[in-house]
């Protein structure tokens, strides 16, 4: 079986439990060295709290000074909390920049330190891991997770945390300062530590202020404490599970899989050689299958609770089991209209077609009672009893988790599908055998173009069918977070994710057309510069990075003006030092302090 | 609400379905209709010789298969998750032969399959349904295999190799040997 991957909760628990021991550590014996070593320790682990604010406060740091007192109290705070943690790494900086000359380090206490921000850097490696940064400087989304991540409840969530790990840093500094007896360069240290530690307890407060100002920020602590490291995980053989415990976990492994494939596959573009409608009517067909299987799973376990006297359980289980295989018939109408096209790319498997085939194989090894059974085994296959299913009623959360995340697959590969279906529409990528057209369609071509209804009629079931697999999803959810299933964090994830505006550019609702530049990827300053005949790599590189920028630049604005409400950005401005800054440190400081962090 | 397309053939198929049905456990029960072209279909791979031949029967064999796939669907029959995950390999097989050089273009005054008669259609069950699209999936890739030698031009060639390979998978879903 695949290896847990790590979450940005561990690694946050971890920095909480060095800087606990690091503050439990007794009285130095050596006060000058350990003071300078730990002075040094904390320097790195400001330096990486304040990295974090950078990034929370990189849209922000853009905008115009005339901008800032608009903005909300937690932007306000991230701010805020951001020049403190800048002052904090100030008043250390002598102790870093000593730190990174001295060799090993032999004060408990400081390595302790160390332990912390190294666990800290990982944790902002592994966010950072969800997105990707393009040579203009627009950070990208790479992963499901991404809009989550930079979701405002997410959001606030890491800056909740950021303030708490601060202030909790500022204890033990403190704890510190006040162990260590004194001699000349211990008291020179102990005096910048405490200058530090309070710039460090400041961030705190200032979210407290904000917490006051807008409270509730939904389930952003539980979504930040799941973000797992992005990679994928590893493909199960199928012989690698036999019982009911570890066909969940194959089902909820290839789930994540198939999410992942189709996160890629939906952002293809209309010339994309990924577009290929085998493929499509490869995962229609394997979602028709896997939907069957939820919809034995929903019906089995809808039996195990009945059999337990929770009716009401048992009732929402029956209904999900009918969306199930509502859900069912959509896909297959989907793979219907897939079957009767084509496009100019043939012969191609994309890795979302192999997940789906894969997903629905280990949702047919866990709905059936043949731990053997394959996809082209015959119909009649004996369905898993209830009681092997869930022998207990705790085993059911498991069971509904692994049916929720395969549910939650699904409607993603469906979104794949739709989003395809309209690049190709839009890139003129489909075809249709004109063998098959009736007779008045006279083209001496084998294949043409579709005429106008078959892309319209295309488009239309795959919009249903988007729409069906995501009913299957919310009722995944609605169940796993009713039983405590531990797939409950995507009904968070994905709360979250909403809350972040359309990330694409609009679309036509049924034909999903956009405009020539925004289907080529061709931005306006860029097709201006084509359109003149330039060549110039350089100059269409630059006009390329302009689109982009401002491409960027009207999704925040959008974000802002969501977030803001219309009035936010007309309000009258003052001077954004005297109303947001509590620390004395310029942005051209912070700037010269947000140099990427060196490891030891 | 769905937009509806021009009525081809496949159109038809879909305006006359029903929803598909569900059942566990009612193997026998679940008959459908037979398709009284499938035996012509069959004959006429059989006697092909040339490439052209081959091409244009192994292109009305693998749409003979969705048809079979889609008769099966439409019908009272329990799920039969084979049947639909062979769909896109059949249909992969007939694109690719649609794409070869050599397939002539469709003759319409060609004998046509005889027409069904008004009396009731004989029944065949999902068993019957798998054995007959694994016979004629196994004579394409067997048909060609022999084109794929035959074919002068690369493309041809790679048609052939690639269809065939499309009725190798149709037939492992329909044997039990697949996936």
């Amino acid at each position: 079986m695949n290896p847990v991957r790590p979450t940005f909760g561990e690694f946050a628990d971890a920095a909480r439990w060095h800087l606990a021991t690091a503050a439990a550590q007794p009285p130095s014996v050596t006060p000058g060295r350990d003071a300078s070593e730990q002075a040094a320790g904390l320097a790195r682990l400001s330096a990486v709290l304040m990295h974090y604010a950078s990034d929370l406060t990189r849209t922000i740091n853009d905008l115009p000074d005339e901008h800032l007192p608009s903005l909300g109290p937690w932007d306000r705070a991230a701010l805020r909390a951001h020049d403190a943690l800048t002052s904090a790494c100030r008043a250390l900086a002598q102790d870093e920049r000593s730190a990174r000359a001295v060799g090993p380090v032999s004060s408990p206490a400081a390595r302790s330190l160390h332990s912390a921000a190294t666990s800290l850097a990982a944790g902002r490696d592994l966010l950072q891991g969800h997105f990707t940064t393009e040579p203009s400087g627009a950070r990208l989304y790479r992963a499901g997770w991404s809009p989550a991540i930079t979701s405002p409840s997410v959001s606030r969530a890491l800056l909740t945390e950021v303030a708490s790990l601060a202030q909790q840093a500022a204890a033990a500094g403190n704890e510190l300062a006040s162990k260590s007896p004194g001699d000349l360069r211990a008291d020179s240290s102990r005096s910048r530590l405490s200058i530090a530690c309070y710039w460090l307890n400041q961030p705190q407060t200032f979210v407290s202020a904000a917490e006051r100002a807008e409270p509730g920020g939904g389930n952003g602590r539980e979504v930040l404490h799941a973000v797992p490291e992005n990679v994928m995980p590893v493909r199960l053989s199928p012989e690698s599970a036999r019982s009911v415990h570890e066909l969940c976990a194959a089902v909820i492994t290839t789930a994540e899989r198939a999410r992942a494939a189709a996160w890629d596959a939906a952002t293809a573009g209309p010339t994309s050689t990924a577009i290929c409608s085998i493929s499509w009517y490869r995962i229609a067909a394997a979602s028709t299958v896997t939907s069957h299987h939820c919809h034995l799973l929903h019906s089995a376990l809808a039996e195990r609770t009945a059999a337990e006297q929770d009716g009401e359980l048992s009732d929402v289980l029956l209904r999900a089991a009918s969306q199930a295989d509502r859900a069912r018939e959509y896909w297959l109408d989907s793979a219907r209209e897939f079957r009767d096209i084509a496009t100019d790319i043939q012969n191609y498997v994309s890795p979302a077609a192999a997940e789906a085939t894969d997903l629905a194989l280990w949702t047919g090894k866990l709905a059936h009672a043949d731990t053997d059974w394959t996809l082209s085994l015959g119909p009649g296959q004996p369905v898993r009893p209830a009681a092997d299913l869930a022998p207990r009623l705790a085993d059911v959360p498991g069971v509904v988790a692994a049916v929720h995340e395969a549910s939650d697959a699904l409607g993603m590969l469906a979104t794949a599908n739709l989003e395809q279906a309209r690049q190709a529409v839009h890139g003129r990528r489909l075809l249709v055998a004109t063998r098959s057209l009736p007779e008045k369609y006279d083209i001496p071509l084998r294949y043409s173009e579709p005429p106008e209804p078959y892309a319209a009629s295309l488009i239309a079931c795959c919009q249903d069918t988007a729409q069906n697999a995501g009913c299957l999803a919310d009722k995944g959810s609605e169940i796993a977070a009713r039983v405590g299933a531990p797939s409950r964090t995507l009904v968070a994830l994905r709360a979250a994710a909403r809350e972040q505006p359309e990330s694409r550019p609009p679309a036509d609702p049924v034909r999903g057309e956009r405009t020539d530049e925004q289907a080529s990827g061709i931005g306006p300053v860029e097709s201006r510069l084509r359109s003149l005949g330039i060549e110039n790599q350089r100059h269409l590189w630059q006009a390329k990075a302009i689109d982009r920028n401002a491409e960027q630049l009207v999704r925040e604005a959008s974000a802002d003006h969501v977030r803001l409400g219309p009035a936010g950005s007309v309000r009258a401005f003052g001077d954004k030092h005297s109303q947001l800054s509590a620390s004395p440190v310029t942005r051209e400081a912070r700037a010269r302090l947000e140099q990427p962090e060196a490891e030891p | 609400m769905r937009l509806k397309r021009p009525s081809t053939e496949a159109g038809i198929r879909n305006d006359v379905r029903t929803s598909g049905g569900n059942a566990v456990g009612d193997f026998d029960q679940g008959r459908v209709a037979m398709n009284p072209t499938q035996p012509f279909i069959r004959q006429r791979l059989e006697d092909a010789r040339i490439l052209a031949e081959i091409l244009a029967a192994c292109y009305d064999a693998f749409d003979e298969m969705l048809s079979a796939f889609d008769r099966y669907e439409s019908g009272p029959g329990p799920f039969y998750a084979a049947l639909v995950m062979a769909g896109p390999a059949a249909a992969g097989g007939r694109n690719t032969v649609g794409m070869a050089p050599s397939l002539p273009p469709p003759d319409r005054d060609r004998p046509r399959p005889p027409e069904p008669a008004n009396e009731p259609a004989a029944q065949e069950t999902a068993q019957e349904v798998a054995d007959a699209v694994a016979g004629l999936a196994a004579l394409a890739a067997r048909k060609l295999r022999i084109a794929a030698t035959a074919a002068t031009s690369p493309a041809d060639h790679s048609a052939c190799v690639q269809a065939a390979q499309y009725a190798d998978e149709v037939c492992g879903f329909m044997t039990g040997t697949g996936q």
